[in-house]
This record gives structure tokens, C-alpha cells and sequence, in this order.
């Protein structure tokens, strides 16, 4: 072999051993490495409370959107207005990336207590995205503040005072209180919108 | 980032010009390299020319190492990227037919074109040949093609997968097998123009 193929040759191998040794490691570089994931877990604001969502939910924020994270059949029964159903095992399906990752809306995630919604959390910051929080305490601690908040005590501060006028009011809003949170109408999820991709065309020499 | 067309980075006129260039190009350096001899291409089935070997050997590892390395550092995104789905039955008798023009002819279907426009007759006469397969092909499919065109159906796998093993390590063994490839070809090319005074 002439010396320019030698050197052809080994460039050629230079670049395998580097495509070899970079999926040795085959963690892509745009997700997010375990020691950066400890601190964003160690240092983010990474739930909204109840007081929070009902108070957002009421004043028609349109950047929110709701993940409902429980299967078809818990989502049928009972969820929060204009959730959207991803139940937890296909969070990361392809068809769902465009909601959970992306940095206009406010995601919510939720489930009965906050479990589901804490992995599903961890999953969407592994892969680096963004604006997704967990709903504290979940549907749960919903129905317990919101939907039937329980008075205060006679010695309570002015602020619990102020909590509970407020969870009334929102109570009422969401036809909770004594009443049941059954007759909450549904509102239609919105629709959403994906990129749409141009085909890719064959070709041959 | 990329792949630039299919995620819509930029339209279909500068899709076409951008492989108008690279046409030009490619036509350009198959006439410059020789490409369009066709003793270069026969010479890979009599061993006494490698070039062509080791050319389209060496351009899939380079495409290979390149693409992967770009899907890595999140430059092209490979998913986006065509590559149709395999029946191995129809592609093993389609290779075997083309190896057959390769000896024949002495061009494959680029530099048969190439060889065309720089006025070879022989090259005229193999893009009418091509023409009228295609055209044969078209018109018999029904009756003859279209039941063998779905033999052997694999779906959209590529290799690494199929054998169970990472991209590099495939891209790694591949270009080993190249390395040891251009090295016995060079010796088998010493001894085949030793024997006999081949002239390009």
C-alpha cells in the first residue's frame, strides 16, 4: 500500500475507535448527566401547591397545561379540567414529547398523591426539559384544600383565615365544599398541535 | 439540527439546487477519478484495479463514522433520515443482476451517465439499456414483479440492530474489515498485473 492509503486507513480507524468509545458511554450528550440531575433536584422549585393551581385554574391561565398521570379508568372517573391523560409508562412516547417538552406552557403533573407525578418529574428533567412541576399532595390533598377545605380553629391566624376564604370561594368555583366534586363538567382537552414533518425522499446512485 | 429538508430547515427549490451542486460534483470527480473507464469497474471482478472498492468502501465508513459522530454531538438527528425498509430476497437478485451489468458493461448506473455525456457510445447504449429495464420493469410489474418485490420482508432494520450490537462497535468492526480488505486487495493486484500486462 502507498503511504496516502496507510494514512487514509488510519484516519478511517481514528474515527471508528472514536464512534466505538463515545457509545461505549452511550449516554447522548443532550440529556442531562447524574451528578447536574442531583442539583437540579437538590435546587428546583419543583412542586406547585393546590392553592397555587386553583388559583390559576381560575383565572383562566391559558399557558397551563394538566397531565393527568393515573390510567384511562381512574381519568374517566375523575380528573381536573382540561387534563390531558398520559398515563406514566408512556410519558415518553414519541407523540407526547411536544407537551412535555417545551417552554411556553406550565406542565402540571398529577395522580391520586404525588408519587406518580415525582417519577414522571425525574423522567422529563433526565431528558432535559423544562416547565414541568408536580402537584403537591395531588388529587388527594386537591379534594382535602380545595374541594372540602376544613375550617380553622378559633386561634388560628389571620392568614389560615384568609386560606380558607379563599378555599371556599374556589370550592364553590369548582362545585366542591359540601357538595361533591362529581358533578365537575368536563372540558374538552385542547387540541394539539404537532410540527409537520415533509416525507423524506428515497434516493439511490 | 439536522437533517436540513426533512425537518424543514430549508424548502424544496434549495433542496433541489443544494443536489443539483453535489451531482454536478459527484459527476464531476467519477469523471476525474476514471470512473468512467470501464476497465476501472471491471477491473474489481478480473483484481487487477481496486480503486472502485476501495472508494465506495472507504465513502460508506467515512458516512458512517460522520453521521454517526454528528447523531452524537445532537448535529443530525438520524431518526429523520430515509433508508428503506429491507426484503432481502429481491435485493440479493437485484444485486446479483447488477454485479452481472457491472462485468458486462463495465459502468454502474452513475458513471454510466457520466461516461454518456463524455461521449463513450458503449455508455449511450447501457443508459438506453437502463431506460428500457426500467420501462420493462414498470410495465410488467403486476403480472411478473410484484409478488417477488415482497419476499424477505425485514422492515426497516438496519444491521448494529439486527445483530444485537452498538452502532460503533459495528462501524468499528466494519472498518477493520476495510482495513484488512485494502490490505489483501493491494497484494492480489500485485500478482494479477504481475501476470498479465493489463493497460488502462
Amino acid at each position: 500500500m502507498k503511504k496516502i492509503d496507510v494514512l487514509y486507513v488510519g484516519i478511517m480507524l481514528v474515527g471508528a475507535f472514536w464512534a466505538f468509545i463515545v457509545t461505549s458511554n452511550s449516554e447522548p450528550i443532550s440529556r442531562v448527566t447524574p451528578c447536574k440531575l442531583v442539583d437540579i433536584i437538590a435546587q428546583s422549585d419543583k412542586y406547585i401547591s393546590t392553592d397555587e393551581l386553583a388559583r390559576r385554574l381560575m383565572s383562566d391561565d391559558p399557558t397551563l397545561t394538566l397531565i393527568d398521570l393515573r390510567n384511562k379508568q381512574e381519568f374517566n372517573s375523575y380528573s381536573l379540567n382540561g387534563a390531558i391523560n398520559i398515563p406514566l409508562q408512556d410519558l415518553l412516547n414519541k407523540q407526547y414529547v411536544d407537551i412535555i417538552n417545551q417552554d411556553v406552557q406550565t406542565v402540571i403533573f398529577y395522580s391520586n398523591s404525588s408519587d406518580l407525578a415525582v417519577k414522571a418529574w425525574m423522567l422529563t428533567q433526565r431528558m432535559g426539559y423544562s416547565n414541568n412541576y408536580i402537584l403537591k399532595g395531588g388529587l388527594n390533598r386537591w379534594v382535602e384544600t380545595i374541594l372540602r377545605p376544613e375550617e380553622p380553629s378559633a386561634t388560628a391566624t389571620l392568614a389560615d383565615y384568609e386560606k380558607y376564604s379563599f378555599r371556599k370561594a374556589a370550592s364553590a368555583y369548582f362545585g366542591g365544599g359540601s357538595v361533591t366534586g362529581e358533578s365537575v363538567s368536563k372540558k374538552p382537552a385542547l387540541h394539539i398541535k404537532r410540527r409537520k414533518k415533509a416525507a423524506a425522499g428515497g434516493g439511490c446512485d | 439540527m439536522g437533517p436540513l429538508f426533512p425537518t424543514g430547515a430549508i424548502g424544496d427549490e434549495l433542496n433541489m439546487l443544494i443536489g443539483f451542486i453535489i451531482g454536478i460534483g459527484f459527476g464531476f470527480l467519477l469523471e476525474a477519478a476514471g470512473f468512467t473507464n470501464t476497465r476501472k469497474l471491471a477491473g474489481v471482478f478480473y483484481g487487477y484495479d481496486f480503486v472502485v472498492l476501495k472508494v465506495f468502501f472507504s465513502a460508506a465508513i467515512t458516512a458512517a463514522i460522520g453521521l454517526f459522530l454528528m447523531n452524537h454531538y445532537g448535529l443530525i438527528d438520524l431518526n429523520e433520515i430515509y433508508y428503506p425498509k429491507t426484503f432481502w430476497i429481491p435485493t440479493l437478485i437485484g444485486g446479483f443482476i447488477m454485479a452481472f451489468g457491472f462485468i458486462i458493461g463495465g459502468f454502474c448506473p452513475g458513471t454510466s451517465i457520466c461516461a454518456a455525456v463524455t461521449g463513450k457510445i458503449d455508455a449511450m447504449i447501457f443508459v438506453l439499456g437502463a431506460i428500457i429495464g426500467i420501462v420493462g420493469y414498470a410495465f410488467t410489474y403486476e403480472p411478473l414483479w410484484e409478488h417477488l418485490r415482497g419476499t424477505g420482508k425485514m422492515g426497516k432494520v438496519d444491521i448494529a440492530h439486527w445483530m444485537g450490537i452498538s452502532d460503533g462497535t459495528f462501524i468499528l468492526i466494519m472498518t477493520i474489515i476495510a482495513a484488512i480488505t485494502f490490505f489483501a486487495i493491494t497484494v492480489i493486484q500485485k500478482r494479477v498485473t504481475a501476470k498479465r500486462d493489463y493497460q488502462l
